[in-house]
């Protein structure tokens, strides 16, 4: 099963009833997961899910980056 | 919500910095998320070779704030409207001279401002030699940005 008939399937549709929009986001992911996998094969200290989130990030302009380092700390509780 | 990354505050004070030829570094947290660590910061950590109360002070007033060299515990900072996030920060651990670290730094646009920022790896150096808790909880994410970055060689 690929991992667009797995999302698929857990919302309940077909993999021709999702969008293009979700199933790009889909498929962008999972190639994103392999590259992460890749990555941290080899390389126990690493999380592959900090790896993942840093692709992720990476692919979002410089100041973006920043903007959102910035602002989840403005959602914390007690940030000053 | 702005488009901005930056105060307003924050910005013109960059931009007196550089017209007044007055060299920094973004060191800390706030390098490493520009250079894609998944992480969190409260503050922008400045570095500065040599501190010039004078022009220092200038580059606060052109951006409507001040400058104090401290007093007792309280370290040199800037004050005023939008620049509570900037942190000065006058020696770095683990780290070269300022101006190894200046020459090796890579520059990137923030709102339309060049930003001299220190590179990933001397970030995750600076940050094991500070030793602290804070800054030991961080270094998984700093090294996941870094083993991505060299992955896809950005």
């Amino acid at each position: 099963m690929s991992l667009v008939d797995s999302v698929a399937n857990e919302m309940e549709t077909t993999p021709e009833d999702l969008t293009s929009d979700q199933r790009a986001w889909v498929e962008h992911s999972a190639q994103l997961w392999d590259r992460a996998h890749a990555i941290v094969n080899g390389r126990p200290d690493l999380d592959v899910s900090d790896v993942y989130h840093a692709l992720r990030t990476l692919e979002l302009p410089p100041a973006e980056r920043l903007r959102r380092g910035l602002t989840r700390v403005r959602f914390r509780p007690h940030a000053r | 919500m702005s488009d901005f990354v930056l105060t307003p505050a924050e910005r013109a004070l960059l931009q007196a910095f550089d017209a007044l030829h007055i060299r920094y570094l973004l060191v800390g947290m706030g390098a490493a998320l520009v250079q894609g660590a998944h992480g969190a910061t409260q503050d922008l950590d400045l570095w500065f070779g040599s501190i010039d109360p004078a022009r220092l002070g200038e580059a606060a007033k052109r951006a409507g704030g001040f400058y104090t060299s401290g007093l007792g515990l309280q370290p040199p900072a800037l004050g005023g409207e939008g620049l509570d996030r900037v942190d000065l920060v006058l020696t770095a651990q683990g780290l070269g001279s300022f101006e190894d670290e200046y020459s090796r730094a890579r520059e990137y646009d923030l709102d339309d401002v060049r930003v001299r920022v220190l590179p990933l790896e001397r970030v995750i150096a600076s940050k094991r030699a500070a030793n602290r808790a804070k800054d030991l909880a961080q270094l998984p994410l700093l090294e996941a940005a870094l083993a991505a970055r060299a992955k896809e060689d950005l």
